[in-house]
């Protein structure tokens, strides 16, 4: 009996396509939010991972490396390094600025030390006004940009160094971030330990790469549990609209569906019927979902990174909406008498 | 053998509030092999009784056996199996399904009591074919003629071969050259191992059938004279449901016209005073009484045949309105 739900689907074909498109925009942007998130979680996990750190000191009372404002001496990255347990330690010195109309995050590193990133092309900077910038910033090497008064040169350029809501990196040696931020106070941020501290100096604390991770996930909370609603809301319109589709033609159908109760058909017969349309639309729905994100990841601000997760999620969720809308179509069903295949009303 | 037996059925509906008995007491005895016609105006109860026979509604009282099931108490899958395999039903509006070709509308039946597709759509085709649609398997119900949509529904309803047919007016959307093979295949159906009951006001039936139920009395004019009637206090004039031949006019007291509510007790819809006449729609369109008449007081009417009252109405010009009983 499956049979007559699916020709009928075909019968209202037209209504079948508007509503695979209006459901599949619900699922596509759901994918396309599962992705951003996704996105931001893998910035942050990658931009700590490339410190290749196993511990981070940062000034007594701050926050992580990465979101405090307390700075310490880029000394304590020599004290550091003479305890024992510690095999190397460097300072990185971070800030903000605008370039090329975007904001970047700007960070001092060592060449060759704890927190160089994996040059694409070209070199580390080892010498003042050497920069490596992401590839998000489009910039060749050779070019030149001017942060404040200073003017740069690209000597290298890396990829998937965003972090802090896509905000792409430029790395400078500590001394040139140093000089233009810091107004040459010898300053760093952070020093990046591999080894063990055991106890740090006074003055300062200890993180590991999992409380750093964390401390800078802590600004996007909001932000994921605001697309978390979204996603939430995206699923329960794509379900009404699954819903609203097969309880409409439960009601044009009352006539047909009393027919079939009139020739015996059980309630668990029609709504395999129903479930056959609420699945086929759903699943179509998830089908040009994907699509359609994959479509539009490309133009999106932030970068996408849709996990295979979220789409196996959005398809069990268009399982799910499938079957609820069966249900709202049965219950309709159940309550149409079998009489008005005669005429009578119900 | 398929026998078909009808004791003392009563069914009714609640309408607006009120108790629409439209059968009401009725003994019928259907054989194998016949076909019965039910014969009678629209709202005497032919579909009504229609659906009780394919057990989509239950009487009110009394019984309806077939051979040895007791229809009006099948539930659950015994109901489900009765709807299924032992009644097959044409309706008068066909009611194929829109979406499924005249193959797939008569294979449902067999889909539904469990034949997997190809099996369903080669009982179909063995059932289509010899009524001529051979050559139409593939078409949807608005591209076949009403003769043979009706073919079709007729297919669906014979697919797993019932032992009971019935028909709702098979021949209301059909013009003369259809109605001839619709009727043909009825009277085809109605052979040995199977009864069919066709409910119509089409008078042509009438000569294919084996036996006619007149759902609606035929009244023949009957002469009466007119009666002067002494009602004391609470005495009954006639009741709701009862056959009737005359009207009455009141002459003194008050009647109370009283109809039976769905929910129980009955509620008073008219009160009749003097010069106030009541009770003519029975006898002149052969309905049933829809309302108990009852004197509150001590009353006297005349009762008088509808041509009578006519008369009357005429000499006097001044009789107040009636009430429908």
């Amino acid at each position: 009996m499956w049979r007559v739900g699916l020709f009928d689907l075909l019968h209202r074909r037209r209504r079948f396509v508007l509503a695979v498109i209006a459901t599949s925009l619900a699922f596509g942007l759901s994918l396309l939010m599962a992705g951003t998130i996704k996105h931001l979680q893998n910035e942050t996990v990658r931009i700590v991972a490339l410190f290749k750190a196993d511990q981070f000191v940062v000034a007594d009372g701050g926050t992580g490396p990465f979101t405090t404002t307390r700075l310490l001496p880029a000394s304590t990255a020599t004290t550091i390094s003479r305890l024992p347990g510690v095999q190397r330690a460097d300072p990185f010195v971070n800030a903000r600025e605008n370039l090329k109309g975007k904001d970047v995050n700007i960070v001092g590193i060592v060449a060759g030390g704890l927190g160089s990133p994996e040059v694409r092309n070209g070199r580390l900077p080892r010498a003042s006004g050497e920069a490596v910038t992401d590839s998000t910033l489009s910039y060749h090497l050779g070019d030149h940009f001017r942060l404040g008064a200073k003017q740069f040169t690209v000597v290298g350029t890396t990829h998937d160094t965003t972090f802090y809501f896509g905000q792409p990196t430029v790395f400078l040696t500590v001394k040139d971030v140093q000089d233009n931020f810091l107004e040459g106070q010898p300053y760093a941020t952070a020093i990046a330990v591999r080894g063990n501290v055991g106890t740090p100096p006074p003055g300062t604390q200890v993180m590991t790469e999992a409380e750093v991770r964390k401390d800078l996930n802590r600004p996007q909370k909001s932000g994921n549990q605001t697309v978390a609603i979204f996603n939430t809301l995206l699923w329960l319109m794509a379900a009404g609209i699954v819903a609203t589709m097969v309880y409409l033609t439960a009601l044009e159908r009352a006539r047909d569906i009393a027919v079939l109760k009139a020739m015996g058909t059980a309630n668990g017969t029609l709504f395999g019927g129903m479930a056959v349309q609420g699945l086929a639309l759903a699943l179509a729905a998830c089908f040009v979902g994907a699509l359609v994100s994959l479509a539009l990841a490309p133009v999106m601000p932030f970068a996408v990174e849709t996990p295979v997760s979220a789409y196996l999620e959005v398809l069990v969720i268009g399982i799910v909406v499938g079957l609820v809308a069966a249900l709202v179509g049965l219950r309709r069903a159940v309550h149409i008498d079998p009489a008005l295949a005669f005429g009578r009303q119900a | 053998m398929t026998t078909l037996t009808l004791r003392d059925v009563t069914i009714e509906y609640s309408s607006g509030g009120y108790v629409v008995r439209p059968i009401h007491g009725l003994d019928l005895d259907v054989r194998d092999g016949e076909l019965v016609l039910l014969l009678g105006a629209s709202g005497c109860g032919k579909t009504t009784l229609l659906s009780a026979l394919a057990a989509l509604l239950t009487p009110a009282r009394g019984t309806i056996h077939l051979d040895d099931t007791e229809v009006t108490q099948l539930k659950g899958k015994a109901l489900a199996e009765y709807r299924r395999r032992t009644v097959g039903v044409v309706y008068q509006a066909f009611n194929l399904i829109p979406s499924l070709n005249a193959l797939d509308n008569v294979a449902v039946a067999a889909w539904n009591a469990g034949e997997s597709g190809r099996a369903g759509r080669n009982r179909a085709r063995g059932v289509l074919e010899p009524l001529g649609l051979g050559d139409r398997l593939k078409h949807r119900p608005p591209d076949l003629s009403g003769g043979e949509q009706q073919r079709v529904a007729i297919a669906r309803a014979l697919c797993l071969d019932p032992p009971l047919l019935l028909a709702d007016e098979p021949t209301a959307h059909l013009d003369e050259l259809q109605v001839e093979g619709v009727l043909r295949l009825l009277r085809d159906a109605a052979c040995p191992g199977r009864a069919v009951v066709v409910a119509t006001h089409d008078d042509r039936l009438l000569k294919l059938a084996d036996q006619v139920v007149e759902l609606t009395p035929r009244r023949h004019a009957v002469h009466r004279e007119p009666e002067r009637i002494e009602l004391p206090a609470g005495q009954l004039l006639f009741e709701q449901g009862d056959e009737g031949d005359v009207a009455y006019v009141v002459e003194s007291g008050e009647i109370h016209l009283l109809r039976e509510r769905a929910e129980g007790g009955e509620a008073l819809v008219q009160r009749a005073g003097p010069g106030y006449y009541f009770g003519e729609l029975a006898p002149l369109f052969g309905m049933h009484r829809t309302a108990t008449a009852r004197a509150a007081v001590d009353s006297v009417v005349n009762s008088f045949t509808p041509h009578d009252l006519r008369s009357v109405m005429t000499r006097t010009a001044a009789l107040p309105d009636s009430r429908d009983a």
